[in-house]
């Protein structure tokens, strides 16, 4: 493109700007400066016409601005090209169906929760049959990945289907570097931001998240800081502060939680004595176990089980206040206040008391515990302690039981299960199989399969087959579901293997008219529609299914 | 035979019965799930207090529903083919037909034996009706009366352009965009709806922060030239014409477009771009001719939200058979499909040439001596990399082989990563736009495209 068409385009520009009312008019002599090679440039322009000087400016712009954008030459870069290219890929793509199924989960509307649901199984599907997402979905799931921070297995199931491109992009991106760093990686990122943190200048929250960062990292530093300016917090502050001791909780603590029993809140005072029951060699513990002493006594005679006898408090220990016991139940308590202390005393007694003072396992102090008029205070205080001290023996004692259909169902009570292997859920579903009193157990084996679907694994194969059995003799009986397995056909309908999927599509199949819409089987038909839907993202991995 | 989900869903009437369809499609809707040599049926609860008998016979495929749709096939039988090609399982072999089966397909079978053609419902398009021949004599009148309103309107379009030029551009950044709406309104009430779009695009050339001085003149004597070309259309060389009536705002009548010759081709989906304009969505989808060697643009519009019709739905990288007429054009590449008729498997190379940098320019520069106000044209580059601009990382630029740089059309960040993850930093083989600037990649050819080959 020759200099002077750019020059004189300038000059056309400066007039148009200013105005031809009050500026210079380009005229002729203008385009004899134009040079071109064969001058066809200048002849255009010199045949322009128009009346007036504004059509013959806009018509000398309309030659110039495209004989310029004819002439347009690319650009050329002087250096080299700054990005490494991707290596080969090892994973194969996956078939078009699971493609064309992917498509329709990640550009869907509705329930987020379900679809969230189908998509990790779509992922950990390719997973397991070892092929990686269409290329150009990467982005879509590294931006996915990148605003699942506190979804871990979203995050986990997506790191096997991306391939060798997937780890390139991400490198290409820092927003992406999530799929780079391992977890291990994510403590370091924490550490980094302490660097920063102004502990003077923060909000209470700020501060709060600050406290449980630390407390994985360096917990001696955090209780540093708590005991720093203790005295000047609002007792609100001091409770949520002390519960940050809950992560990586150390006798070490021990100090600072036994000042904060002399707090006048009760609050902090509560919990602070929750946690030192955490702790079997404090001082606090030491107090517990005297008071559990006296109370529960363990007698094993020659001749028949082990007794449980109790020796009720007669009137309130004003030291036991202190200790975070309360003297007056606030609602009513139907066993009584003694029952009340009772209770109170076994759940902030250490468990591994009961151990030493007797030999009788978990279950066995279960059983013999039944056998006494304080049954019920009994039974729920070891249920606090083993909800507290997360003691997997007896938590798995504690299930089992109530798993019993033989046993009776003497109080509602939480039972922890997130704390429990994965065996351990397996062999209380097999204890659960064969209960079918909805009222007492319904609860029960839906928090054991919500634990399973939380941790993204499913029942044993045989567990599968025998509920299916089960599920169909029970709905074909009396049109109906009555027990916990109603309740848990949401869980049900994401646990249960795709092979299971036909022989529950070929029962509906024959289900009578009017049944299908009534409302007794909704729920076993949105089961149905979610395991069909489950079965088809399975089949779409198999080539030429 | 078998029949994939793509060619079920078209089967169906409209856009609507094929999503009804899907939504029918299962299992627990269905009793009875039944097959039978090529026979399939199953009861479908509807609204109805008895269930719809609804049956496929798998060779046409041909459908019978006791639904009181109009709809052919109804959404039951669309449902019902599409349950069998995606849940084979969920249906059972039966040995007995009930009577309601075995007497229609029996029927069916007796009348295609006398009368093989025509019975239901087949795959093969109904023949396009021949263009009504129109002899209205109110019509020229109406054509004169056209012709003289947009007289009037380009006279008031050079008139306000000559205003712009005599006051000056200084300040034109800060009008607002009712000043140039005004101008927009008063060319639509001329009945010249092409330029005023053009007018209105410029209250956003107008509001960019930089360069807008320099593409505002540019565009504004565009317009000049437009407005110039149709006071001395007859001078002008016929295919040149249609272009200065197009970019005014005529547009061509379809059986005009009919009787002009066609192109029988092999047409390849090269790039499908889809756009909202005005509550429209636009589809642009560029087909090569694989004998022909052609390029052709199809537009379609739809109101946004609705979905395609499942005619002009075009999916790059596949293929079909049929036959292309082309609007009048001195650089003519919006085209209009005559028949459509079977879809093929794509080839493995589209056989359209592809360009470097220096060759596009020179391919452009050719295309705007034909049109000079030529928006852009549809090209493959030479395998060039794509990658972020040095020093800010929200420019994308294509580098080829020889390091000469044509820069990425801006454009939403999530297509422009699509595009760098498909192409992994290879050198790699884009389809696009190419306005003489910019490079706008519509598709790129990757180890994924071609595994689908």
């Amino acid at each position: 493109m020759s200099q002077d068409a750019t020059a004189l385009w300038k000059s056309l520009l400066a007039t148009a700007l200013l105005g031809t009312g009050r500026g210079a008019t380009p005229n002729a002599t203008d385009w004899s400066r134009v040079r071109t090679k064969d001058g066809s440039l200048a002849n255009a322009l010199e045949s322009v016409a128009g009346d007036d000087s504004e059509t013959r400016l806009l018509h000398s712009a309309a030659v110039l601005s495209t004989y310029m954008l004819a002439g347009r030459e690319p650009a050329h870069s002087d250096s080299e090209t700054a990005t490494k290219a991707a290596d080969a890929e090892v994973l194969p793509l996956c078939p078009d169906r699971a493609t064309a199924f992917l498509e329709e989960l990640l550009g869907g509307r509705g329930n987020t929760s379900a679809r969230q649901a189908l998509f990790i199984e779509w992922l950990q599907t390719a997973a397991a049959h070892r092929v990686r997402v269409p290329f150009r979905q990467l982005p879509i799931l590294l931006q996915i990945g990148l605003k699942a921070e506190n979804a871990p297995i979203l995050r986990s199931a997506i790191v096997p289907v991306v391939g060798r491109r997937g780890i390139w992009l991400a490198q290409q991106n820092p927003d992406w570097s999530w799929l780079l760093e391992g977890t291990q990686d994510l403590f370091a990122l924490a550490e980094a931001s302490e660097t920063t943190f102004e502990w003077s200048t923060a909000t209470t929250p700020e501060r709060l998240a600050y406290l449980q960062r630390l407390r994985r990292t360096d917990p001696e530093a955090a209780i540093e800081q708590i005991a720093g300016t203790w005295d000047e917090e609002r007792s609100e502050t001091r409770s949520a502060m002390l519960r940050t001791l809950e992560i990586n909780l150390r006798p070490e603590d021990e100090k600072l939680l036994e000042l904060a029993l002399d707090n006048r809140s009760r609050e902090v005072r509560y919990i602070a004595a929750g946690l030192l029951a955490r702790l079997p060699k404090s001082a606090f513990a030491g107090r517990m176990r005297a008071r559990a002493i006296d109370a529960v006594v363990v007698k094993k005679p020659l001749i028949g089980g082990a007794r449980v006898e109790v020796n009720p408090l007669e009137t309130f220990d004003p030291t036991m206040e202190r200790d975070g016991i309360v003297e007056r139940p606030t609602g009513a308590f139907p066993n009584g206040v003694r029952a009340f202390w009772l209770q109170q005393i076994v759940a902030s007694t250490p468990l591994l008391h009961w151990s030493e003072i007797s030999a009788l396992s978990p279950a066995e102090y279960i059983e013999a515990g039944l056998q006494n008029d304080w049954k019920i205070a009994l039974l729920t205080g070891w249920t606090q302690a083993a909800n507290r001290e997360k003691n997997k023996d007896w938590l798995e004692a504690l299930w089992l039981w109530h798993l019993n259909p033989r046993n009776p169902a003497p109080y509602h009570t939480h039972l922890s299960v997130d704390v429990l292997p994965i065996p351990v859920v397996f062999s209380l579903l097999e204890a659960a199989i064969d209960s079918s009193d909805f009222a007492r157990a319904s609860n029960l084996p839906v928090m054991l399969l919500q634990s399973l679907v939380a941790r993204s694994v499913p029942p044993p194969e045989s567990w599968q087959e025998t509920v299916t059995t089960q599920l169909i003799q029970r709905v074909e009986k009396d049109y109906g579901l009555h027990d916990w397995r109603k309740a848990a056909l949401p869980e049900l309908g994401r646990l249960l293997g795709p092979n299971h999927c036909v022989t529950f599509l070929r029962f509906w199949n024959t289900l009578p008219y009017g049944l299908s819409s009534s409302p007794r089987l909704d729920g076993f038909s949105r089961f149905v529609t979610a395991i069909t839907t489950r079965k088809r993202i399975h089949d779409a991995f198999i080539q030429g299914y | 035979m078998d029949w994939t989900t793509e060619q079920i869903v078209a089967l169906a009437p409209d856009t609507a019965s094929a999503k009804s369809g899907r939504q029918t499609a299962k299992p627990a809707q269905w009793r009875f799930l039944r097959y039978s040599g090529d026979s399939l049926w199953g009861e479908c609860q509807g609204s109805d207090a008895n269930p719809y008998q609804t049956q496929v016979d798998l060779t046409e495929p041909a459908f019978k529903c006791t639904c009181p749709s109009r709809k052919f096939p109804c959404k039951h039988g669309v449902a019902l083919l599409l349950l069998y090609a995606e849940s084979r399982d969920t249906f059972a072999e039966s040995s007995e037909p009930p009577d309601w089966v075995t007497n229609w397909i029996t029927a069916r079978r007796d009348r295609q034996a006398q009368r093989p053609e025509d019975d239901g419902f087949s795959l093969v398009p109904p023949p396009v009706a021949a263009p009504k021949a129109s002899s209205d004599s109110g019509r020229a009148k109406r054509v004169s009366a056209r012709e003289s309103k947009v007289a009037r309107g380009i006279d008031d379009l050079d008139l306000w352009l000559a205003d712009l030029i005599r006051a000056g551009l200084g300040e034109a950044n800060r009008k607002p965009y009712s000043y140039w709406d005004a101008m927009g309104a008063r060319l639509i009430d001329a009945q010249a709806p092409g330029l005023a779009r053009r007018v209105r695009e410029l209250a956003g050339v107008a509001s960019r922060a930089v360069g807008w001085q320099d593409t505002l003149l540019e565009r504004l004597a565009q317009l000049r030239l437009i407005s110039q070309g149709y006071r001395n259309l007859e001078s002008l060389p016929p295919d040149l014409q249609a272009d200065v009536r197009t970019a005014v705002g005529f547009t061509v009548k379809s059986e005009e477009l009919l009787s002009l010759p066609g192109v029988q081709d092999l047409w390849q989906v090269l790039g499908v771009r889809v756009t909202e304009e005005d509550k429209l969505r636009v589809q642009r989808a560029y087909l090569y001719g694989t004998h022909s060697a052609r390029v052709a643009l199809l537009l379609s519009f739809n109101p946004v939200g609705a979905p395609l019709a499942p005619e002009s739905l075009f999916a790059a990288g596949t293929a079909f058979v049929g036959e292309l007429v082309w609007y009048p054009s001195a650089y003519p590449i919006r085209a209009q499909i005559r028949e459509r008729a079977e879809s093929v498997a794509p080839l493995p190379g589209s056989g359209f040439p592809s360009q470097g940098a220096d060759a596009l320019a020179a391919t452009f520069a050719d295309a705007l001596a034909k049109v000079p106000w030529i928006d852009a044209i549809p090209a493959y580059l030479n395998p060039a990399r794509l990658e972020t601009t040095v020093g800010d990382t929200s420019r994308w630029q294509f580098r080829d082989s020889e390091n000469r740089i044509v820069p990425m059309r801006p454009t939403d960040s999530a297509a422009a990563w699509a595009f760098v993850a498909e192409s992994g930093g290879h050198p790699s083989l884009f389809f696009g736009e190419w306005d003489g600037r910019t490079f706008l990649p519509l598709a790129v050819r990757s180890s994924d495209s071609e595994a689908k080959r």
